[in-house]
């Protein structure tokens, strides 16, 4: 049995494939951990320039202790969400794409 | 120093005669199970992959609630509880960034990791670098942080435990655990 010989345009172990592949991932990562700073530092900024709009009561809280207590964990929630999605459909979308030409 | 000093009958009267038989119940069979939890599994895990993962058998919920277990420590019971009713709001913000790190941990550390095949930073760092040497420095700095980390926590359960036994009595007068 001979050794399965590699093509000679092997894309999947180049290391173009593996640089793009990792940009993309970290891409979403960043922009992922960027949608959270910003609400992470919105808050405080909220809390300093609007004091009277986040004091209003929402369901007998303040509305800066209903964000920070209890709606920044679905918040953080929905981002863990759509990163685990959007990575499994990058990693999806290119061992399409490497398959492609084969077929 | 007394609780060496006394002799072992009258110490299990005094735990018999001063606290309360539920607490005592219920923190000694959380105790005892923890402990044949521990060499339960330390018998079932034989490869690397059983340690760290389980053998990736481990469900989506299951992994979840076992994650929360170690966010729900002595800290998170009490010192954040406390924390909170001493300083309110600006206290407020630890227990949610902290919890916050989860997110970073999958951004940036979990996806990489599980990509590249290892289970610990440690792994990571001899097999990314190439260099045992690096290894051993992941390993330090692993250490110092679980140093850190359990210092507090093993300070958070003598707290509780001298809560729960401050009623007893011992022998020569004095109550309480020596703490």
């Amino acid at each position: 049995m001979p050794p399965p010989t590699p093509p000679e345009k092997d894309q999947v172990h180049s290391e173009e494939f593996l640089r793009t592949l990792m940009r993309r991932q970290l891409c979403l990562s960043v922009s992922c951990a960027a949608t959270f700073l910003v609400v992470l530092l919105g808050l405080p900024l909220l809390n300093y320039f609007a004091p009277e709009f986040m004091a209003n009561r929402v369901a007998g809280f303040t509305l800066t202790w209903l964000i920070l207590g209890v709606l920044f964990f679905p918040f953080v929630w929905i981002i863990s969400w759509l990163f685990i999605r959007r990575s499994i459909a990058l990693e999806e979308d290119e061992v399409q794409s490497v398959n492609q030409p084969k077929r | 120093m007394h609780l060496f000093s006394a002799p072992l009958a009258p110490l299990l009267l005094a735990f018999l005669g001063g606290v309360d038989p539920w607490i005592f119940a219920f923190s000694f069979v959380t105790v005892a199970v923890t402990i044949g939890m521990g060499f339960w599994s330390a018998k079932k895990s034989k490869t690397a992959s059983d340690f760290f993962v389980a053998g990736r058998s481990v469900s989506v919920g299951w992994n979840a609630s076992a994650i929360s277990g170690e966010y729900l420590s002595a800290a998170s019971f009490m010192g954040v509880a406390g924390m909170v009713m001493s300083s309110g709001y600006d206290a407020l913000w630890y227990p949610v960034c902290y919890a916050c790190g989860y997110l970073f941990l999958l951004l940036f550390i979990a996806g990489p990791l599980r990509r590249f095949g290892a289970y610990t930073i440690p792994d990571f760092a001899e097999g990314r670098y190439d260099s045992p040497l690096f290894r051993k420095i992941a390993v330090c700095f692993v250490l110092f942080i679980g140093f850190f980390y359990t210092m507090p926590q093993m300070k958070g359960a003598g707290t509780t435990l001298a809560y729960i036994f401050q009623n007893i009595t011992w022998a020569d007068g004095t109550a309480g655990l020596p703490y």
